[in-house]
């Protein structure tokens, strides 16, 4: 350990202020950075059968968790015992959960205090729900925001669906967590 | 001939496959270009996280002492490995306490540099990578070719081969078909694997937490459905505050595949309920990097692999012909320190073009450093005869006319004995044209 | 202000037509231009093999020979680059080196060019030039594309300049690299003459004459429709 505590000789860097230009909020590019990267994004005003919808876009028969009232799932997860509680996540057709916030420069949405953690990757397809007044320009801001409180115990960015571009540089959604990742925006 | 230049001698007999190899890099190249243009302080961004980099390595050790001290607060348990032995048996011996034979492993390349994979699989472990590309290879029985991108170096038919020989199916080139299968038979061994090992993009001093960047979400379906996430990290990946991660996650996936962000970027503080998270800090050597003045700016590196889709050299040789576990650019400065006499050839394997210098997000001065570990190999050794021949030629005007007049009349008099005497220059390249005199004899003649 | 022309030892060697043309070319601009007689390397080809170590005497007669100088021109990116960064005189001669294209735009004499030159002329990017000494900017960085030879050849009149679809990837010279790896060398010249035959060009110039003196060789001996010249020489021709 006392080797690394060496300094070189001669001057020691600072740390630089962390300042750029600051940049506009839109919710118009926020909505195409969320479909460059494989994303939907739905104004919940566009919104009008909720049970329509979904059937419409990942058929009938599905498993669907949610922590919205508003759009709200048919089943419940227990996760009072695990083998139990993997085989209920794997069984999970959409989940619905909240977004914290939103990156208007890379379509990111910060999701935290899932009740499972596996939640956003195992599901076949992931909806996220998000206010437009939570969108933010870059990085920068949205980490102003986040460390105002403790970071929480987990959070992700998450931004598109699962891809990957392994085999010879095709570019295929869904290769381990959802197929599709959707984001209704409410006011 | 050996090292580099033999790998690449094999490697450049395919043109086409050359050509293709070259062209899917460069494309790569070319879409980091459009998003790095896309941010407004894009140069501003680099020279900030430089700064960040350079001032964490100025204070490495208090800051892997805070960040203990925060992580382990959170319940993350700290581990200390010197090398890779200690890694490795540190793993094994969590592994033991586990119970399991079977662990699932999303992308790190300190396990490959550890030597992971062959160390458990000779104790029993049987190791799933979970990287779709990492899987690939691993199937082959290959190393990764690029720290981004395992498998860039596998056509289509190669990999259906290998997915129809380990899977039993029918043959299939169709990416989308062979991703939904290896989703499906990666997805079994999620479900069914109490420990999952991941790598660590940026670990965070003032927080303890951690963060892991994945396309596929795969090092995700590992850890959650796990009962234990072991992190291996290199201490060159601390970063003192999370408001930094801003500078560094808007650099690192543009810098790598051109995507403005990872699918996920996972930060971790705390374990979940009832389930335990242990990070390795790998020390590994590179304190003794810290402590070369010339060559310590290498561990700023946030391994985004922009360097080698740059590098013309990787384009058309191959991470392969680099031989190391960290190839390209990057590689050439990193692996002498580990093995100087198997790799010296690497900071010959370039032409100090600087390209890997311009791209690189914090800034390394790579071509530098080649330069440098030229003279480091050769600090050492006797100078040949014929490098001292040479400069006697070239500090002596006098010496240097006879040579140059010399020269003159064997290229006019006896073109094929000038080439001779400059092979393998003249090998696959004509000589200039002998001119009649040289310029010195011109000017004499003329002034 | 003396200017003391210093000509790397391969074009006094190879190309003393560029050599001539340079001169000529920074008299004709009204430059007290001298060439000292006793020059004779920088020393990058020892230094770029690995051998700095050897070369303090090459170092000391450069001195002993430009000393006298107030400025130092060469038409050679790679060896100012060298002698600016490694060399053992570096420090003292830092602010009074300069190639060629840098000197001529520093000078402020490129309304005086008055050359024609009407060919398709695609520009060759020396790296040491380009990223070294920054004669133009490369394009991994961000920002407007800019450099010395397109604002030197603007200049030119009927010179069509024309863009390639890489503008700056390494043509594979690398000095000691040329030898080393001789196979990926010609590869790499290969490929850039392709981007240049592709997008129609009839003359590669570049900063360079090394990078240069490598494609003509590649060229030849593939007998592609391609010439190569300096580009001291477009600007003077006689």
């Amino acid at each position: 350990m006392n080797r690394l505590g060496a300094k070189k000789a001669g001057e020691i860097q600072t740390l630089p202020v962390i300042e750029f230009h600051p940049q506009e909020i839109s919710i118009k590019r926020f909505k195409k950075s969320v479909t460059d990267v494989g994303g939907l994004v739905i104004d919940s005003t566009e919104m009008l059968n909720w049970n329509e919808w979904l059937g419409k876009k990942f058929g009938t028969q599905i498993k669907v968790y949610s922590t919205s009232e508003v759009y709200p799932g048919n089943f419940i997860l227990h996760t009072e015992t695990l083998p139990k509680t993997t085989e209920q996540l794997n069984s999970i057709d959409v989940a619905i959960i909240h977004g914290k916030l939103g990156v208007v420069e890379n379509g990111a949405v910060w999701v935290e205090n899932v009740k499972h953690r596996a939640i956003p990757f195992i599901a076949e397809h992931l909806i996220l729900i998000l206010g437009k007044n939570d969108i933010v320009p870059t990085m920068h801001e949205a980490y102003e925001i986040l460390t105002k409180s403790e970071m929480p115990e987990f959070g992700v960015f998450i931004s598109g669906p699962s891809k990957t571009a392994d085999i010879e540089q095709s570019l295929v959604y869904g290769a381990q967590g959802p197929k599709s990742l959707t984001i209704i925006l409410h006011e | 001939m050996t090292g580099h230049p033999q790998k690449a001698s094999i490697f450049l007999e395919n043109e086409s496959y050359v050509d293709w190899h070259d062209e899917t890099l460069w494309w790569i190249r070319e879409k980091r270009d459009k998003a790095s243009g896309k941010v407004q302080d894009w140069e501003q961004l680099r020279e900030t996280a430089s700064k960040i980099k350079e001032h964490t390595l100025d204070n490495l050790g208090q800051y892997l002492l805070d960040f203990e001290k925060n992580a382990t607060d959170n319940g993350i348990k700290i581990h200390w490995a010197e090398d890779a032995e200690d890694h490795n048996s540190i793993v094994y011996d969590l592994l033991k306490q586990k119970k399991t034979n079977c662990v699932v492993k999303s992308k790190s390349m300190l396990t490959e540099e550890c030597g992971l994979n062959n160390y458990l699989e000779d104790q029993g472990i049987e190791v799933v990578d979970t990287d779709l590309g990492e899987r690939i290879v691993q199937w082959l029985e290959q190393t990764p070719s690029h720290i981004v991108l395992p498998a860039i170096h596998l056509k289509k038919k190669d990999i259906g081969e290998i997915f129809t020989k380990k899977l039993g199916i029918p043959f299939l080139e169709d990416a989308d078909k062979l991703t939904q299968i290896a989703r499906n038979h990666l997805r079994d061994y999620f479900l069914s694997t109490p420990v999952a090992i991941t790598g660590v993009n940026f670990a965070i001093a003032e927080s303890g937490t951690f963060v892991i960047c994945t396309n596929e979400g795969n090092a995700d379906m590992g850890v959650h459905l796990a009962d234990m996430h072991i992190a291996s990290m290199g201490i060159e990946k601390i970063i003192p505050k999370t408001e930094h991660l801003g500078v560094f996650l808007r650099l690192l996936a543009r810098s790598a595949t051109g995507q403005s962000i990872t699918s996920y970027s996972s930060h971790f503080r705390k374990p979940a309920k009832d389930k335990e998270i242990h990070l390795i800090l790998v020390d590994n050597g590179r304190s003794d990097i810290l402590h070369k003045e010339k060559f310590r700016n290498a561990l700023k590196c946030i391994r985004c692999g922009a360097c080698m889709n740059t590098c013309p050299v990787f384009r058309k040789t191959g991470g392969h012909s680099y031989q190391s576990t960290i190839p390209g650019p990057i590689g050439a400065i990193l692996s002498p320190h580990y093995n100087p006499m198997k790799y010296g050839s690497l900071p010959f394997a370039s032409t100090l073009c600087g390209s890997c210098s311009a791209i690189c997000p914090v800034k390394i001065d790579i071509d530098d450093q080649l330069y440098h570990w030229r003279q480091e190999l050769n600090r050492k050794k006797s100078t040949p005869i014929s490098i001292s021949v040479v400069a006697k030629f070239l500090s002596k005007s006098g010496w240097f006319d006879l040579g140059s007049k010399f020269f003159t009349t064997i290229h006019k008099l006896m073109p094929n004995v000038a080439e001779r005497i400059l092979k393998p220059y003249s090998h696959n390249r004509k000589l200039p044209e002998p001119p009649e005199k040289s310029f010195k004899a011109w000017y004499k003649e003329n002034s | 202000m003396k200017i003391g022309l210093f000509i790397p030892c391969f074009i006094n060697q190879f190309y003393p037509n560029v050599g001539i043309a340079t001169l000529k070319l920074l008299r004709s601009f009204g430059f007290d231009v001298h060439y000292p007689i006793d020059q004779t390397c920088c020393g990058q080809s020892l230094a770029n093999s690995g051998y700095q170590k050897n070369t303090k005497e090459i170092d000391e007669h450069f001195d002993q020979v430009f000393d006298p100088y107030d400025n130092i021109v060469a038409p050679a990116g790679s060896c100012i680059f060298y002698i600016k960064t490694y060399s053992g005189n570096r420090n003292k001669y830092r602010e009074r080196l300069f190639e060629l294209s840098e000197f001529l735009i520093k000078q402020n004499v490129l309304e005086q060019i008055t050359s024609h030159y009407p060919r398709n002329v695609g520009i060759i990017n020396s790296c040491h030039g380009l990223r070294g000494l920054q004669l133009g900017k490369s394009s991994e960085l961000a920002g407007d594309d800019h450099s010395t030879l397109t604002t030197i050849l603007s200049k030119v009149k009927d010179l069509k300049m024309i863009h390639l679809d890489r503008s700056d990837e390494c043509c594979g010279f690398g000095g000691t690299f040329s030898i080393k790896e001789p196979e990926l060398s010609v590869k790499m010249g290969r490929d850039r003459l392709k981007d240049f035959i592709k997008n129609g060009a009839e003359v590669i110039t570049g900063t360079d004459v090394s990078c240069l003196m490598h494609l003509d060789g590649i060229i030849r001996k593939n007998n592609y429709r391609l010439e190569t010249k300096h580009y001291s020489e477009i600007l003077y021709q006689t």
